[in-house]
C-alpha cells in the first residue's frame, strides 16, 4: 500500500477513494491497446465497425455490469444532462468505488468459479470483501488453493476445493477449467483427440497435484483440507501400458515434490502457475473479457490451446502480460475493458455484416440479464420514491427466489417456466399494481399522457421515448379511459417484459 | 406475424384454432384459441399418423426383471412366481403380468442391459441421459432430446412433460435440457399435477392479457428493427406460447375424461397420470414421462411386486389399447424403463438389491418389431449370456425407433456432440 495512505486514512472520509480512483485512471493505457489492436485487426480484415453507442445506452450497459441493475431515473436524466467530454469515465470511476460493484463482481467470479453450484452465500461474501479490499487475483488463487485457513472468514475461501473433495477429477478439471481456461478431461482416457497439446501426461500431471488432497477425518480436524503423505497417480495408456504421472503442469513442466510431505502439492500448483506466463494471466482475462463483451477473445472460453486462437492476434497475450506486470490486479482489466471503445459499440447495424462484426468485436452483440440483473432491475423500475438502491441487495430474492428467471449463457433461449412466471405469477403482478409512491401509482397521478409515458420510459427504458412511441403508447393510455391505473399498469409490464429490458443491449 | 400457418394440410385443425388470437393483434379480441376443446388438437387423423410421440414409463427405484420380463421359474434365484406363455410362442414372462402376455405380440423385450451402476442417483442419470456425465458440458436427456427432434418450433402445447408426484427418488433422473437451453426445459411436475403459473392472475381479464401481451409485442418488435438477433425473435416466440400453454392447462384435468375412461386406468396415481400423459400425447406433446415409485424392493420384494407388476401390467395394457383404439399406436413410443434392475439373490428380508449386471427393458408402439426378445441372461440370471447392450445402445434404439438418426450431431462450440454416444448401436432385433 502506498506509504501516503495512512496519513490520508487518519484524516479520514475519503482517502482510499481517491488512491483507487487514481488507479482506475491508470487502466487507460488498456483501453488504448485494446481499440489499437483491434483498429489493425479490422484494417487487415477489411472489417467495418459499427459506431459507438449513445449515451443512454452507455450508462444503462455500464451500470448493469458494474453495479448489477439499471440506472435509476436521476441518475439517467443527469447523466443525459451531463455536458462534460469525460463524463463516460466519470461514470465509470463512480460505479467502480460504488457500493454495488464489489457484490456484482463477487457474483460474475461466483459465476466463473463454481458454475451450477454458485450462489453460496459464504463463498459469494468471501468474493465480494476481497474484491472491496481490492485483492489481487493471485492472492484469491492462493487462498482458494491452499489458505490459509485459520479463522472462520478466512475459511469462506476453502468453498472451492471442499465442494470438490470427493473427485480428484473434479478438482483437477475444473481447476484446469476455471484458472487456466483448459479443459483436460477428455485426455483423461487418451491423448486428446483433436488437440496436440493435451496427451494424458497433462491430464494425470494435473491430477497429481490434488491426490493427496484430503478431508479431515470427523474426529479429528472435521471441515479442515490435509494433505496426505503419499498419493502418487497411476494411470493406464491407450496401449495398456502402466505409468506412474508426474506432477506436471499443463506447460509441460515437471515439479519435483517438496522435501517436506506437510507442503500441500496445490501450493507448489499455485506456484508453477504464476511463474508461467501464459494460461494462468490469460483465462481470467478472458473471462473477463467474456463477461463484458458477450464473448471470450478465446470461445469457448475453455479451450485456451493451440488449435483455437484467440481471435484477435496478440491482444490477449498482451492483456494477460500487462495483468501480470500489474500485479494481477482485476480492477485494472475491468476499468481498461469498459473504457474500451470496443466495449461502447452500438449493438445495432446491419444485418448483414452483423455476425462477422459482433466475432471481431466491432460491434456489441445482446447478453441477456442475469436472474440477479432483472430481478434488482425490475424493483427498482417499480420503485417508490427515494428508494435507496442498497435495499436491492436484499430484496432481489423476491423474483431470483423461484429460481425460474433464465440464466444466461452461450445460446441463450428464454423458457415457457419464466413467460408463465411473467404473465402469471401474482408477486409479478402486485408489483406493477398502484401501491403508495412506486412507479405506476406516481404515473396514475400525472394528467398528461404525453409526459406520463416520458416518466415511463426513462424509469423503465433508461432512455427517452422516440416519436412514434409517444404517440403510440400516449394513445394506447388514452383509449383506456375507464381504467387507467389498469391500462397504465399493463404499459409497465410490457415495458419490463419487453426484449430491450430484458437485454443488456 | 410468424404465426400464420403455410397452408399445408399437415398442420390441421390443432394449430389453426390456437393461431387465431396471435393474428388478431392490437384489436384487444378475444382470444379465440384459449380454452379451445380436447377434441379440436386430436382432429387431425393424418397428423397423428405423422406426428412421433415417446411415452417413458419410469419404473423408479429399479424394477426387477425377475418379477417383471426375466423371470427364472424354478431356480434358487426365481423365487415363487411362475412364468406364463403369452401370445408369441416361446416367450415367456412373468405371471404378474397376465395382460401383457396377451399383448406381447407388440411388445419387444430387451434381457440383456448391463450398466455396471448400481447407486440410484448417478445410474438413473446414466439411463435418463443416455450417457455418463462430463464435468463441463451440460447435457440434455434423451426426453428433451426427442422433444426437441419431434416438436414443432411454434408448439401451443408443451414439449416435453414429466410427471413424478412421488417423494421417493424425486431428484433422481431429473429431465435437463442442458446446452438445448431453456426453450426445451421440461414442464416437470413434482409437487401437484398442474403446471406452474398457468392461471390467469386475478387482477387482469383475459383481454387484458391479449393486449397486454400484444403491447410487449409490438415495443419488442421495434427493438428487433435494428438488431433482428435470434435471441430477440426467441424471446418474443417464448411469449408467443404463453397463451397455448395456458389453455393446454386443460390437459392436465382428469375431469375431462369420463368417468368410465378413468375407471379403465385404474383409480391409482400411475393410471391416473398414466391418462394424463395420453391426454398429452394425443394432444401433440411429444414427449410425456410418467414416472411410478417406489420399485426399490430391498425387503419384502414378492408381496411389493406383487402390487407393483400387477398394476403396471394393468395400466400398461390399457395404455396401448387406448392408443391402439385412438389410431396413436403406430405412432407413439412406449418405453419402460428403471436405474437398474434387481439381485438374482434373496437376501434375508426377502428382498433383492440393486443389479445392473443383467436386467431388462421393453419397447412398444412406433418403430418396435412386437413379439421379439434381445438377448439372454444366464439360467439363473446373474450375467449377460449374449447381447449386451449399455445405456447409449438404448438411447440409439429409443432415437431410432422414432426415425431419429442416433449419429446426428449438435454443436457445442466446436464439439460436434452426437445424439448417442459414440460407438452406441440400436438395438435392431426389437426394431422393425
Amino acid at each position: 500500500m502506498n506509504p501516503t495512505v495512512p496519513l490520508l486514512l487518519m484524516l479520514g472520509a475519503v482517502a482510499e477513494p481517491v488512491v483507487h480512483d487514481a488507479k482506475i485512471a491508470q487502466a487507460a493505457p488498456v483501453a488504448v491497446q485494446i481499440d489499437t489492436l483491434l483498429a489493425q485487426h479490422w484494417s487487415s480484415m477489411d472489417i467495418q465497425p459499427v459506431g459507438v453507442c449513445d449515451d443512454t445506452t452507455f450508462l444503462r450497459r455500464v451500470t448493469l455490469d458494474l453495479a448489477g441493475r439499471i440506472p435509476t431515473f436521476s441518475e439517467a436524466q443527469e447523466f443525459a444532462k451531463d455536458q462534460s467530454p469525460d463524463k463516460r469515465n466519470r461514470v465509470i470511476r463512480k460505479l467502480m468505488t460504488g457500493s454495488d460493484y464489489p457484490s456484482q463482481m463477487a457474483r460474475i467470479l461466483d459465476g466463473i468459479i463454481q458454475d451450477t453450484s454458485a450462489g453460496e452465500g459464504e463463498f459469494v461474501e468471501y468474493l465480494r470483501s476481497s474484491i472491496r479490499e481490492h485483492k489481487t487475483w493471485d492472492q484469491m488463487f492462493r487462498e482458494m488453493m491452499s489458505g490459509p485457513w485459520d479463522t472462520k472468514e478466512a475459511m469462506r475461501s476453502m468453498a472451492f476445493i471442499k465442494k470438490r473433495i470427493g473427485s480428484v477429477d473434479d478438482l483437477t478439471t475444473d481447476t484446469s477449467r476455471v484458472f487456466f481456461g483448459v479443459n483436460v478431461s477428455c485426455a483423461k482416457c487418451h491423448d486428446h483427440p483433436l488437440v496436440e497439446d493435451w496427451k494424458q501426461e497433462h491430464y494425470f500431471g494435473m491430477a497429481s497435484f490434488f491426490n493427496r488432497t484430503v478431508e479431515g477425518s470427523k474426529k479429528k480436524k472435521k471441515d479442515e483440507i490435509l494433505e496426505a503423505d503419499t498419493g502418487e497417480v497411476q494411470f493406464l495408456t491407450t496401449k495398456g501400458e502402466r505409468k506412474t504421472a508426474k506432477v506436471m503442469f499443463l506447460s509441460s513442466k515437471v515439479i519435483d515434490a517438496p522435501k517436506d510431505k506437510k507442503v500441500p502439492l496445490r501450493e507448489e500448483l499455485v506456484k508453477v502457475a504464476l511463474a508461467d506466463n501464459t494460461f494462468f494471466r490469460r483465462a481470467i482475462v478472458n473471462r473477463l473479457w467474456a463477461n463484458l463483451m458477450g464473448r471470450g477473445l478465446v470461445d469457448p472460453v475453455d479451450q485456451l490451446h493451440s488449435a483455437n486462437p484467440p481471435a484477435i492476434p496478440n491482444l490477449l497475450e498482451w492483456l494477460g502480460d500487462d495483468f501480470a506486470k500489474n500485479g494481477y490486479d482485476l480492477d485494472r482489466v475491468v476499468a481498461g475493458l469498459v473504457m474500451s471503445k470496443a466495449y461502447q459499440r452500438d449493438s445495432r447495424g446491419p444485418t448483414e455484416s452483423a455476425d462477422e462484426a459482433e466475432r471481431a468485436f466491432g460491434r456489441m452483440p445482446l447478453r441477456a440479464l442475469s436472474p440477479y440483473q432483472f430481478s434488482a432491475s425490475m424493483i427498482l423500475a417499480n420503485a417508490p420514491d427515494k428508494y435507496d438502491v442498497r435495499n436491492l441487495q436484499g430484496e432481489s430474492g423476491r423474483f431470483t427466489g423461484s429460481k425460474l428467471l433464465d440464466i444466461p449463457s452461450d445460446r441463450f433461449q428464454s423458457s415457457a417456466g419464466e413467460a408463465l412466471y411473467l404473465s402469471n405469477h401474482p408477486e409479478v403482478q402486485k408489483l406493477v399494481q398502484p401501491n403508495g409512491s412506486n412507479l405506476v401509482a406516481r404515473l396514475v397521478a400525472i394528467k398528461d399522457s404525453r409526459q406520463l409515458v416520458d416518466t415511463a420510459i426513462w424509469t423503465i427504458l433508461s432512455r427517452a421515448p422516440e416519436p412514434e412511441e409517444y404517440s403510440y403508447l400516449a394513445s394506447w393510455i388514452d383509449k383506456r379511459t375507464n381504467d387507467k391505473a389498469k391500462a397504465i399498469s399493463q404499459m409497465v409490464w410490457a415495458l419490463m417484459t419487453s426484449a430491450e429490458f430484458r437485454f443488456n443491449h | 406475424m410468424k404465426q400464420q400457418h403455410c397452408g399445408s394440410a399437415a398442420h390441421g385443425m390443432d394449430r389453426r384454432l390456437f393461431m387465431q388470437g396471435g393474428l388478431m393483434s392490437g384489436l384487444g379480441v378475444t382470444m379465440a384459441g384459449m380454452g379451445a376443446p380436447l377434441e379440436a388438437w386430436a382432429a387431425s387423423s393424418e397428423l397423428k399418423k405423422t406426428k412421433k410421440r415417446v411415452l417413458m414409463l419410469w419404473l423408479a427405484g429399479g424394477a426387477s426383471q425377475f418379477e417383471t420380463f426375466d423371470p427364472k421359474p424354478g431356480r434358487p434365484t426365481g423365487g415363487p412366481f411362475k412364468a406364463i406363455p403369452t401370445s408369441v410362442p416361446g416367450i415367456y414372462i412373468s405371471e404378474l403380468m397376465p395382460k401383457m402376455a396377451k399383448l406381447m405380440h407388440k411388445v419387444g423385450i430387451v434381457r440383456s442391459i448391463d450398466t455396471k451402476n448400481g447407486d440410484h442417483g448417478s445410474a438413473a442419470d446414466l439411463m435418463t441421459f443416455g450417457r455418463k456425465p462430463e464435468p463441463s458440458l451440460a447435457y440434455p436427456d434423451i426426453g428433451t432430446i426427442l422433444a426437441k427432434e419431434l416438436g414443432e418450433r411454434d408448439s401451443q402445447v408443451p414439449e416435453y412433460v414429466s410427471m413424478y408426484l412421488a417423494t421417493e427418488g424425486r431428484p433422481w433422473g431429473r429431465p435437463k435440457s442442458g446446452f438445448l437451453g431453456g426453450r426445451y426445459a421440461a414442464i416437470s411436475l413434482e409437487e401437484s399435477l398442474k403446471p406452474q403459473n398457468v392461471d390467469l392472475p386475478t387482477t387482469i381479464t383475459t383481454n387484458d392479457h391479449a393486449e397486454r401481451e400484444d403491447l410487449r409485442r409490438y415495443l419488442s418488435q421495434r427493438f428487433d428493427r435494428e438488431r433482428t438477433a435470434q435471441q430477440i425473435e426467441g424471446y418474443n416466440s417464448t411469449y408467443a406460447r404463453v397463451r397455448g400453454l395456458m389453455s393446454s392447462d386443460k390437459l392436465f384435468d382428469l375431469d375431462q375424461e369420463p368417468a368410465a375412461v378413468r375407471d379403465r386406468y385404474g383409480r391409482t396415481d400411475f393410471g391416473q397420470h398414466a391418462l394424463i400423459g395420453r391426454r398429452l400425447l394425443e394432444a401433440g406433446v411429444p414427449m410425456v414421462k410418467v414416472a411410478r415409485a417406489w420399485w426399490d424392493t430391498h425387503s419384502d420384494n414378492f408381496e411389493s411386486n406383487r402390487e407393483l407388476v400387477t398394476e403396471l401390467d394393468h395400466v400398461m395394457s390399457t395404455m396401448i389399447m387406448d392408443l391402439e383404439d385412438r389410431g396413436m399406436l403406430e405412432s407413439t413410443l412406449i418405453v419402460t424403463l428403471s436405474e437398474f434392475g434387481r439381485t438374482p439373490g434373496i437376501n434375508k428380508d426377502l428382498g433383492r438389491d440393486h443389479f445392473a449386471s443383467a436386467w431388462s427393458y421393453s419397447m412398444c408402439g412406433c418403430g418396435v418389431k412386437g413379439g421379439t426378445v434381445h438377448g439372454k441372461s444366464d439360467i439363473d440370471g446373474k450375467t449377460v449370456a449374449e447381447g449386451k447392450v449399455d445405456a447409449g445402445d438404448i438411447a440409439a434404439t429409443i432415437y431410432t425407433a422414432v426415425g431419429i438418426n442416433h449419429k446426428k450431431t449438435y454443436r457445442v462450440g466446436a464439439r460436434p456432440i452426437p445424439l448417442a454416444p459414440e460407438h452406441s448401436e440400436p438395438i435392431k432385433t426389437v426394431l422393425l
